[in-house]
């Protein structure tokens, strides 16, 4: 079976075929919430994230430009929703919302171990804008090649950060977790 | 050198040089097996996230927001109409003197009706204000009028009424003949967000809470009722922006 492409559905969305809609949900509802719960830390904020993300995707649907990568638009319109999320929430309600999560999850969720939980923390406690690199590689599986169209920072320096990032992590997790 | 052996960037020669370097720095190699463990680790958690089953909510708002696409069609429709409005108007008015007077005139007579509309009213009676946590400029027993806006593109205009228990209802109405994102913001510390809807549950809007914001985003003529409680007894600071395209068109602060 053939897959149509991304603006073959959104060209029928703009001609009122409103369900067609939900392929473009069901193709990219699980990269877009990893990229928001690894960013927010909390699942229940990250659905509502998710959910506001293809809510504004569809209602500017038609400023889509066809040259343009449907994907990368909408992956870029999640970080900018996240990103001025993260920002507008207050730093002490992330830890308390990622405490409670983690608890439930740990408690709750057998499949989840103990070193993922603390990797999960460690990626918490960067600056988003490692923290949003090391989300798109691992999370999302994007190419270095995306990340630097998504981010608009060149491809060099998004390897370079990534690294930072990486380093920072193998600092916390092994002096504040010790699990390395 | 690190960073490039990881990534596999690195030529022939260099590499040899780099694993010979390991051979012998027991620091490194302890670095490189740790930057190793830390990829597998990242592999690892990122394979078990949590499954998004989103499409149903998401569904259901995109259903409730309508056929956008035909309601924006129409819009078109009725701006090609008041395009041969124009027109005819400047028939009437064939020069900017005429216009500029015809400005001046409208708008002497919306704000008459403005100012006559929000004038001071007799109380009703049935609420004390003795139960008000906070104030408005211009009190009014039955709602106090705060913000009224005028761009052109959107109208808005919001009151607030005090309620007993620290509750304050707003009333908030919208007009705007395209989307617009009308977003209240508030310190945690100052309210809560206790309910919030739609007067009437038309189709062309959404409606966001968060735990120190509102968000509607409205098309056409609506109005919504946002029900907030008051954490302090002193005034304090509801932030009124209006967003239009993701660009900030309007902000204002009142105090409530």
């Amino acid at each position: 079976m053939v897959e149509i492409d991304d603006h073959s559905i959104i060209k029928k969305v703009l001609e009122g075929d409103t369900a067609s809609f939900a392929e473009i949900v069901v193709r990219y509802q699980q990269i877009i919430f990893n990229l928001t719960y690894q960013m927010t830390g909390n699942e229940e904020d990250a659905r509502d994230l998710t959910q506001e993300i293809f809510i504004r995707a569809y209602m500017n649907l038609d400023r889509i430009d066809p040259h343009y990568k449907f994907f990368s638009w909408l992956y870029r319109l999640g970080v900018n929703q996240t990103l001025d999320f993260i920002k507008r929430r207050k730093p002490l309600i992330l830890t308390e919302n990622l405490m409670a999560h983690d608890r439930y999850a740990e408690n709750e969720n057998g499949n989840l171990t103990e070193k993922k939980t603390y990797v999960r923390k460690a990626i918490q406690k960067l600056k988003p804008k490692y923290r949003l690199l090391i989300v798109m590689k691992y999370y999302s599986a994007l190419s270095y090649d995306q990340m630097s169209l998504i981010t608009g920072i060149p491809e060099k320096k998004v390897k370079s950060r990534l690294f930072e990032a990486r380093q920072m992590l193998r600092t916390t997790l092994k002096s504040s977790m010790e699990i390395l | 050198m690190l960073r490039l052996y990881l990534e596999g960037n690195l030529t022939d020669t260099e590499k040899l040089q780099f694993e010979k370097e390991l051979a012998v720095n027991t620091e490194l190699s302890a670095l490189l097996e740790d930057m190793n463990q830390v990829e597998h680790l990242l592999e690892s958690s990122a394979a078990s996230s949590t499954k998004a089953d989103l499409l149903e909510p998401i569904m259901n708002s995109v259903w409730k927001l309508g056929k956008v696409y035909e309601r924006k069609q129409r819009l078109q429709d009725d701006q090609i109409a008041a395009g041969t409005w124009q027109k005819t108007a400047n028939r009437i008015f064939p020069t900017p003197h005429w216009n500029l007077a015809w400005g001046f005139i409208a708008g002497v007579i919306v704000g008459v009706a403005i100012l006559s509309f929000f004038h001071p009213r007799q109380p009703s009676g049935g609420f004390s204000e003795m139960d008000a946590t906070g104030t408005f400029a211009q009190k009014d027993a039955t709602g106090f009028l705060i913000l009224p806006v005028d761009l052109p593109a959107v109208k808005l205009n919001l009151a607030a009424n005090p309620l007993p228990q620290s509750f304050i209802q707003l009333n908030l109405d919208v007009s705007s003949e395209e989307n617009c994102l009308v977003q209240l913001s508030f310190n945690t510390s100052s309210f809560q967000v206790w309910s919030l809807r739609q007067v009437g549950n038309k189709p062309n809007c959404q409606i966001l809470a968060g735990y120190n914001y509102v968000e509607i985003g409205n098309l056409g003529q609506n109005s919504y009722i946002i029900l907030l409680k008051k954490l302090t007894t002193i005034e304090e600071e509801l932030s009124v922006s209006i967003f239009r395209d993701g660009n900030l068109e309007y902000n204002s602060q009142v105090k409530i």
